[in-house]
């Protein structure tokens, strides 16, 4: 049941999507979150639309795997559309009963908050799915680097994330654990009301942060036993480098956005 | 008479992924009562896949569980029967601890059980002591004991249920020579007083020599030998392979074989060792 979850969740691949340089993915995924907002009309949203589909496709990844994790967020997609239906108000009124009026607006606004969101999980997907943890911090770390002229702490940032993802399946194991050695003392997590069943939840939260407590002194420890002092002249094994893979793709990430935005201009704008 | 029986129990942890793993490939066992039985095999053979579903924490994919003859998972209640009747102790059960009292944390099993208050105190004190603990110790914080304490009264906290059947993974792992020792005549002396069946996995072959009665040998999700220690130990070589060993005192003595004294083979255990030993000096001084 906890084992479900897929949070930033890497699928090692050998595809052009996974041997992009970190930085290129992480920057063409910025730009194009940005420009999914941007696009105003079924032309251009349809232009994002094939692309993202196309960058799917790229990835070789099972379109099944990101349907099952788009499948908890049906009922949070479905409830937006509706209340936009309900909301919005613009536009010739196509049918109304009593107090709710529905537009023409209203359903296009629906349509595209859909298109929006589902784009947008793809996208960032598509960035967890084929970026492995470690490469996805140090490119954030690269790419914030500017900011040390503000006496930001980039480094130990970037080393917060790297630990957190790293831990993440290490705690759910943990739990899944912990939830069946107080099921064998019989626990019952799955009936009562909600106050009991967050009362349940005390037996496995209490040894969850005990254990995490100690996991994370003995882990600083281990570090210092190796001498870690911060970022400070601190090498890297690994150089991330751009190739013409990253080129294309940045190319291809601008001349989209380029479309969309004359796209925008040429077409009426629907929202 | 068997209390627990296993048929045919087929599992697979990640079905229908290509990371499939085959945990357990039909196995099938029975369990009598009042036996003392020690599970072992090297890592990945499925020991503790199995001690899982003894108590229906994992539901197998098919074949059957049966506790005092009923199907576990004939029902909501039979499962429930099941946990209480069949306690399972993980391995480093100090991890689970979590009450602010030594106390309620051995009473949260008996109030699950919906015991009456009276009934909990009771079965707590009779459990405390049972652990070769004190009373003093009910008012502490489990978090302010030391690591063979906090195993104990985790230990507590499962048999103040009062399981006819106590299966525990790895109950001697990390502890001291003392503390091991101490904890595998817990172990047995519950078995004694209460005539209930216990299961234990183990990864030392010493320890279940010292207490088992029968042995399971598993590997790769299959019961691959089931007897008596003398039985299970005598084939040494078959055991290598399976990568598992003899104990200590067994190498011992077929070593002692092999160099051309005539000392007995099948001697499992240091104490019955040190018998056969003055026994052979007796008979070496008698001769010459």
């Amino acid at each position: 049941m906890v084992k479900d979850i897929t949070i930033g969740q890497f699928f090692p691949g050998n595809s052009f999507i996974h041997k992009l340089d970190a930085r290129a993915k992480i920057l063409s995924c910025f730009v194009l979150i940005i420009f999914i907002f941007l696009c105003k009309n079924f032309a251009s949203m349809g232009l994002m639309c094939f692309l993202i589909c196309f960058v799917y496709a790229l990835t070789r990844l099972s379109p099944k795997l990101m349907a099952k994790s788009l499948k908890p967020l049906v009922p949070i997609i479905i409830l937006t559309s509706v209340l936009q239906l309900y909301y919005n108000n613009t536009g010739d009124v196509l049918w109304s009963y009593k107090k709710i009026t529905i537009t023409d607006g209203g359903i296009y606004t629906a349509i595209f908050i859909v298109v929006r969101i589902v784009a947008l999980l793809v996208i960032s997907s598509v960035l967890t799915y084929t970026t492995a943890p470690t490469d996805l911090t140090d490119a954030i770390e690269k790419l914030l680097s500017p900011l040390k002229i503000f006496k930001v702490d980039i480094h130990t940032f970037a080393m917060m994330m790297t630990i957190a993802l790293r831990f993440i399946p290490t705690l759910i194991d943990e739990i899944d654990r912990i939830m069946s050695a107080q099921k064998a003392r019989g626990a019952d997590f799955e009936s009562g009301n909600l106050l009991k069943r967050i009362k349940a939840l005390f037996p496995i939260f209490i040894p969850l942060i005990i254990s995490s407590f100690k996991r994370a002194f003995e882990l600083a420890d281990a570090m210092s036993c190796r001498c870690y002092v911060g970022g400070k002249g601190r090498t890297r094994m690994r150089k991330m480098s751009f190739s013409y893979r990253d080129a294309i793709a940045g190319v291809i990430t601008v001349v989209i956005c380029g479309a969309i935005i004359f796209m925008n201009f040429q077409f009426e704008a629907l929202i | 008479m068997s209390v627990l029986s296993v048929k045919n129990l087929e599992y697979a942890y990640s079905k229908g992924t290509p990371f499939q793993i085959g945990a357990l490939k039909g196995v099938s066992v029975d369990f009598n009562l009042g036996e003392i039985v020690g599970v072992i095999g090297h890592t990945g053979s499925g020991k503790s896949t199995l001690l899982q579903h003894l108590n229906g924490l994992l539901k197998p994919e098919s074949g059957e569980i049966l506790f005092e003859d009923e199907n576990i998972w004939s029902s909501k209640e039979s499962v429930r029967k099941c946990r209480f009747g069949v306690g399972l102790c993980f391995q480093y059960p100090e991890h689970q601890l979590f009450e602010s009292t030594v106390f309620e944390d051995i009473a949260f099993g008996p109030k699950n059980m919906g015991l009456s208050e009276s009934e909990i105190k009771e079965r707590v004190l009779e459990s405390i002591k049972f652990v070769g603990l004190t009373e003093d110790y009910l008012n502490k914080s489990p978090f302010d004991l030391s690591g063979g304490e906090k195993r104990r009264v985790a230990i507590a906290g499962v048999i103040s249920m009062k399981p006819k059947v106590l299966v525990l993974d790895e109950p001697t792992a990390g502890l001291d020579p003392v503390g091991k020792n101490d904890l595998l005549d817990l172990i047995k002396s519950y078995n004694k007083t209460t005539n209930s069946t216990v299961i234990f996995v183990s990864h030392n072959m010493d320890d279940v020599a010292l207490i088992a009665d029968r042995v399971l040998v598993l590997n790769d999700g299959n019961i691959v030998m089931n007897g008596t220690v003398p039985e299970v130990y005598s084939k040494g070589s078959e055991l290598l392979k399976l990568g598992l060993d003899v104990p200590e005192i067994t190498r011992v003595f077929l070593k002692l074989h092999e160099a051309g004294f005539d000392v007995p083979t099948d001697v499992y255990t240091v104490s019955d060792g040190k018998e056969k030993l003055l026994e052979f000096l007796k008979r070496g001084k008698m001769n010459g």
